[in-house]
């Protein structure tokens, strides 16, 4: 564990000092005024639009920062030949890709973080009021999917090029956010052998639309249950731990 | 006394490839001694060492040291010195040391006398905070040989440790070479650079296309007439021959 | 990546900014006679992307209406479920089945709701955008208008943007309508008369349906009738009558003001 840490501690000074989410926190404040500033047809007060924008601003920004972070984890330890030191110390292949997925982790966190307070604190001087409830359940379930997002991408950078990796994985947050339910409604319908494949594509592909309660907290709907939120927090531990023990197998196979 | 480091009949492949990168080698390196490990490129010297430092794993063979398979804690005494050195450029090296120390879980206040200790002798003292992106070649190398350093190890592994440095700093990594060794280290140093390998070894260990060709102090290598010979002159010799 | 960012960061700006220019530009552009949605930076720069955009952004004014979800009535999956007899084609009722299912149903959000009261000021930023972006767009001009003047109670900025609608759009019978409906409504006469008659004239040639046609010819028939030109006012009905011959209120008019003659 405390080699996972440090591991994930270091990489983490690598966001510091690069300075891109400097860029995106700069650009989320321009876009962000710029909209509160708005006043349609002289009507000052409107706050939702600025709280649809803002939040897909938000996970737009974190979610681009988490994969194209992750995805260059491994491979540039690869490429620039770092790993041999590194495996040189009382660190395992393992250790490795549970401290790269850790450093994803973090990172996301630390940027989704910052741009969330600057985000709650835009929506509350528009004069919006949002339940605590549904703040703290869109907060930790982005979170969540920021951790899948780090963890999918650890595991197809050790296969793909960063550049593909990034693609495929953007794209794949892309469609399964904007059709899974499309998926759903085709597997209540179909038949036979047709079935079984939607099936075993709505099962296996990760949900990240169970993480997307941007509706709920832009247009004023209940927060999710309970009971599904609880369920969301253990799907999310259960999918991650399986695909890091996946990405742990192919590492630990790869000639170095 | 138990070798530092004993390797009985090492086979390396990589991938599917049919070729063995190393063909059952088998040497042993006595403690505190200096070794120099030498071979044309490819010979099979990098296999070697990553195979020892567990960075891949032999599909024939066995691995000792100081008479304990490979396993993490005997990694603890293990420093390892890479042919490139290639580190994180948006660390600084006091950074980096502490990092690379606080994974062989060194206490906090003895590491950073130790850093301190370190970046003193290789004179990177006042460039501790300057980011490693800034170093030049030769600095490079002196920051790596100095994180081989950090857990004060009793094997060091050092590939082509002068590659970059300038002569004056050459001869103060053979100083310090030599002097780890009468500190009780034992050291096996992978260089192209035969006459310091003369200068400053006990033995020296050479292979070519995965296999032993010999393994013998310096002063006892003698040609086919007999005589004995620099180690420059017998390399060319066996290597001709083989 | 940060050149990339820097690039999307310049392009938001332009974008930005070209909205805040195109406020003052437009109007010495119209006293020149120049269109300004043709002159403006964004539409040079994007060109019919900012007709994409204006889509999306009278869809958002949509959806927000329906409380933040697509109107499920338009759902296909639903529609076709609704037509099939279960007996016949039996549907995978596995919506209850699965943990899974229900864990789905549980975040997604399926029925939808409409705005009220305080709310319908949240459409408003959309429906700027949409005008904003694609002077050409009707729907958002007639939509724009109707909010502001029923929903919102702002009469004169409903009808500032319903004439801007119909500058930029000079065939639009929709916006027409909306506006001789406004001024019915608030009996001026002459204005409705005038409205109304455009609407009816371009809706003739630009496909206007027979309810819009009602909802043109209906009020429009009132006003000839209260000006004195009750046999105007009868062909309207008659014409009318055509579309909708089983309805008693058109008939009953018919005959009330054939009468009057």
């Amino acid at each position: 564990m405390r080699t996972i840490i440090l591991i994930a501690q270091h990489s983490f000074k690598e966001l510091i000092r690069k300075k891109d989410l400097y860029v995106f926190f700069l650009l989320l404040v321009g876009i962000m005024l710029f909209f509160s500033l708005n006043s349609s047809f002289g009507v000052s007060d409107t706050s939702r639009y600025l709280k649809d924008i803002g939040y897909t601003l938000i996970l737009l920004f974190s979610v681009i920062i988490t994969i194209s972070f992750s995805a260059k984890q491994i491979p540039v330890e690869l490429s620039s030949k770092t790993i041999y030191p590194l495996l040189a110390k009382p660190v395992s292949r393992t250790d490795v890709v549970l401290g790269k997925f850790l450093s994803g982790s973090l990172i996301s966190f630390c940027s989704f973080t910052i741009f969330f307070l600057c985000y709650i604190i835009m929506v509350l001087l528009k004069g919006s009021s949002t339940s605590i409830i549904l703040i703290t359940q869109s907060y930790v379930l982005t979170l969540l999917l920021l951790s899948l997002l780090s963890s999918i991408s650890i595991f197809f950078s050790l296969f793909l090029s960063t550049g593909a990796n990034v693609t495929i994985t953007l794209l794949l947050y892309f469609f399964i956010s904007y059709y899974n339910s499309m998926l759903r409604d085709m597997l209540i319908t179909a038949k036979g052998a047709v079935y079984y494949i939607y099936s075993t594509l709505f099962y296996l592909l990760p949900h990240f639309d169970f993480y997307d309660i941007k509706i709920r907290l832009v247009h004023d709907w209940d927060p999710v249950a309970l009971w599904a939120f609880g369920s969301i927090i253990l799907y999310s531990f259960f999918y991650i731990t399986i695909i890091l023990i996946l990405s742990s197998a192919v590492f630990k196979k790869r000639s170095l | 006394m138990e070798p530092a480091l004993q390797i009985n009949n090492l086979c390396v492949k990589y991938g599917k490839s049919t070729d063995n990168a190393v063909k059952d080698l088998s040497f042993s390196v006595k403690k505190g001694s200096i070794v120099g490990f030498l071979g044309p490129n490819g010979a099979g010297k990098t296999s070697t060492i990553k195979s020892i430092l567990g960075i891949i794993a032999p599909y024939k063979g066995t691995i000792s040291i100081f008479g304990d398979p490979l396993s993490k804690r005997t990694k603890e005494l293990i420093g390892y010195m890479p042919e490139i050195a290639n580190y994180y450029n948006y660390l600084t090296p006091k950074e980096l040391l502490y990092f690379y120390g606080k994974l062989f879980n060194i206490n906090r206040t003895v590491l950073r006398i130790r850093i301190k200790q370190l970046l003193t002798n290789a004179g990177l003292l006042s460039k501790r905070n300057d980011l490693l992106k800034t170093f030049s070649k030769g600095m490079l190398q002196k920051v790596s040989f100095a994180q081989a350093l950090i857990n004060d190890p009793d094997l060091l592994i050092l590939d082509e440790p002068t590659t970059g440095l300038d002569p004056i700093a050459r001869m103060q990594m053979r100083d310090t070479l030599i002097e780890l060794k009468n500190n009780g280290k034992t050291i096996l140093f992978s260089s192209h650079e035969l006459s310091e390998v003369e200068l400053i070894c006990d033995n020296i260990i050479i292979l070519k296309s995965g296999q032993l060709v010999t393994q013998n102090s310096p002063a006892n290598l003698v040609n086919k007439k007999g005589e004995h010979v620099s180690v420059e002159k017998y390399f060319f010799e066996m290597i001709k021959a083989s | 990546m940060i050149k990339n960012v820097f690039f999307i960061f310049c392009l938001f700006a332009v974008i930005l900014l070209s909205i805040n220019i195109d406020a003052y530009h437009s109007s010495s552009l119209y006293q020149k006679g120049i269109d300004p949605a043709k002159e403006d930076i964004l539409h040079k720069m994007l060109g019919q992307f900012t007709n994409t955009l204006s889509a999306i952004s009278f869809t958002n004014a949509d959806i927000y209406f329906h409380g933040g979800i697509y109107d499920q009535d338009h759902d296909p999956v639903k529609c076709m479920l609704a037509e099939n007899d279960h007996e016949q084609n039996k549907t995978n009722d596995i919506s209850n089945e699965t943990f899974f299912m229900k864990l789905y149903d549980a975040t997604h959000i399926t029925e939808h709701r409409h705005i009220s009261g305080n709310e319908y000021k949240e459409l408003l930023p959309w429906i700027e955008y949409a005008v904003k972006l694609d002077s050409n767009n009707i729907q958002a001009y007639n939509l724009g208008g109707y909010w502001l003047i029923y929903r919102m109670n702002l009469p004169d900025k409903g009808i500032s943007l319903l004439k801007e609608g119909i500058r930029n759009n000079p065939d639009a019978w929709q916006l027409y309508a909306t506006l001789g409906l406004f001024y019915y409504q608030q009996k001026d006469t002459e204005k409705s008369e005038y409205y109304l008659t455009k609407a009816s004239d371009l809706g003739k040639t630009f496909g206007m349906d027979k309810v819009d046609k009602h909802l043109i010819y209906t009020p429009l028939a009132e006003i000839y009738k209260n000006t004195g030109k009750i046999s105007d006012s009868i062909t309207l009905y008659q014409e009318l009558e055509k579309d909708f011959p089983d309805d008693p209120a058109i008939k009953t008019k018919i005959e009330e003001y054939q009468a009057m003659l």
